[in-house]
């Protein structure tokens, strides 16, 4: 029997077809463009959503995030999990 | 639901002057309209189709508009011996109660594009709650249309002088912005780099809501460069009378809709272009979104996803001000507001009001003219939405 994967950081995801992004400086403005929600992601939030774009998985993006800014991998993956269910609920990111 | 528009008195006259738009409507409603009947034109303009409805025999129409230039219904109605029979509602077509309901509603609530600010909200109510059983809307369909276009000439405006420009400034940076803007422009079937293809129908007496997902798959038929793509719409007003705004028809006031690609791709004869144009009607208007793709471009295809919300330079900042979650603080413009709105009871005059503001606020407004004028501002965003 198959155990039901419910921490988002496990979970095969990847952006949704209808969120679109654009930069504006090194930050990011994304839309879900069929329930016309946005969203502004800082700098991590849009280097989070860079790593998804290109297929890494949230735990790998979030040990780079916690290499890179010197920041306690517990908290990079507590403030990416409430990142992350906030996109999927929106419709941002989608399980594959 | 027609709300204000940025049509003026000369635009009406631009459209009432093109044949190619004006001829069909009133050939279907020289067709439709019996003596007797009562008529509706929603989003009338200066009221000309519900004279024409009162010259065919109507016992009378109503000239439906929120814009001023309505009120010269009256003097053509005057002139031409129907202004008893001719009723003005100036105002949105929901907020319109009538005393009985349509024998046949006439509309054109449309931009270059039917999906235009409410006007499919408009007609949906129109159809519901303004038009008897069996009545006659006009216009029944429109059919929205795409093709994959090659133009240097449309695509330049998306190009220079942000990549090229004869001062040697890098202004790159916006691109990814103007790039996101759709624009009306006139295309000739040889921009076309394959079949056109029907994007969407729309059937005015089945439509359920303004927004529209609408998946294409279109093939070139030829080697080339798409530049972007091309929407227009041909309209069937009644049993087959109508126009079509299509690259190659008669020029009238309608041209296409060019939605630019990111990056120009090159293409061969034969090739698969799929994707989507989404339409969703927001408090602002329509944003326009569409995602095109490119799978037999290399390992993993190509995509571009565009939308006109990206058009505009707009910070982070003001993305959080739209969240759910944002808490609003609260400013002296606030305040100004709050106070306005809290004196006006049914009594007060503007120039009443306009002397309480100053003196509440008087390092805001420098004498009462200015605190007068805010409060016709402020006043008028509401009278306005009648």
């Amino acid at each position: 029997m198959s155990k039901a994967v419910t921490d988002i950081l496990e979970q095969p995801i990847k952006p949704s077809p209808d969120a679109f992004a654009n930069a504006i400086g090194d930050e990011l403005v994304l839309l879900q463009v069929k329930h016309g929600i946005y969203f502004g992601l800082d700098p991590i939030g849009t280097r989070i959503w860079a790593g998804l774009s290109d297929g890494r998985s949230p735990h790998v993006i979030c040990a780079e995030v916690a290499a890179e800014y010197a920041v306690p991998i517990e908290t990079v993956e507590a403030d990416a999990r409430k990142f992350l269910e906030e996109l999927k609920a929106n419709e941002i990111i989608v399980v594959e | 639901m027609t709300q204000p528009t940025a049509y003026n008195l000369l635009d009406y006259g631009w459209m009432l002057d093109s044949r190619m738009r004006t001829d069909p409507y009133v050939e279907a409603l020289r067709r439709v309209v019996r003596s007797g009947d009562v008529v509706f034109d929603i989003g009338a303009g200066p009221g000309i189709f519900a004279i024409l409805a009162c010259r065919l025999g109507a016992k009378y129409a109503v000239a439906i508009e929120t814009d001023d230039s309505v009120q010269l219904a009256r003097d053509f109605a005057l002139a031409e011996g129907c202004s008893d029979r001719i009723e003005i509602f100036q105002g949105m077509s929901t907020r319109f109660d009538p005393v009985e309901k349509a024998d046949v509603i006439v509309a054109d609530v449309r931009g270059s594009l039917p999906l235009f600010e409410h006007g499919i909200a408009s007609l949906i109510d129109a159809r519901t709650r303004l038009l008897k059983p069996g009545g006659i809307l006009i216009p029944r369909k429109d059919r929205l249309w795409l093709a994959l276009i090659e133009s240097k000439k449309a695509y330049r405006k998306f190009e220079r002088p942000w990549l090229k420009n004869r001062y040697g400034l890098n202004l790159a940076a916006g691109v990814r912005f103007v790039v996101n803007e759709f624009q009306p422009h006139r295309f000739r079937p040889s921009n076309f780099l394959g079949e056109p293809a029907v994007l969407r129908e729309i059937d005015y007496l089945t439509v359920s809501g303004p927004n529209m997902e609408m998946p294409f798959e279109l093939k070139t038929t030829r080697t080339g460069t798409v530049h972007g793509l091309a929407i227009w719409f041909d309209t069937d007003l009644y049993d087959g009378i109508g126009y079509s705004a299509a690259p190659g028809q008669k020029r009238g006031v309608y041209g296409q809709g060019f939605f630019p690609l990111k990056i120009a791709t090159d293409v061969r004869e034969g090739e698969l272009v799929k994707g989507e144009i989404i339409a969703r009607l927001g408090t602002q208007g329509y944003t326009w979104s569409w995602r095109t793709q490119f799978p037999e471009q290399g390992p993993g295809g190509k995509e571009f996803r565009q939308s006109t919300a990206f058009a505009t330079t707009f910070s982070p900042g003001v993305i959080a001000g739209r969240s759910s979650g944002h808490v609003p603080r609260v400013s002296e413009r606030i305040e100004v507001d709050r106070f306005c709105l809290e004196r006006i009871d049914g009594t007060k005059t503007l120039s009443a009001i306009a002397g309480e503001l100053q003196c509440r606020f008087p390092g805001h407004f420098s004498d009462e003219n200015q605190a007068f004028d805010h409060v016709c501002a402020l006043v008028g965003r509401y009278e306005r939405a009648l």
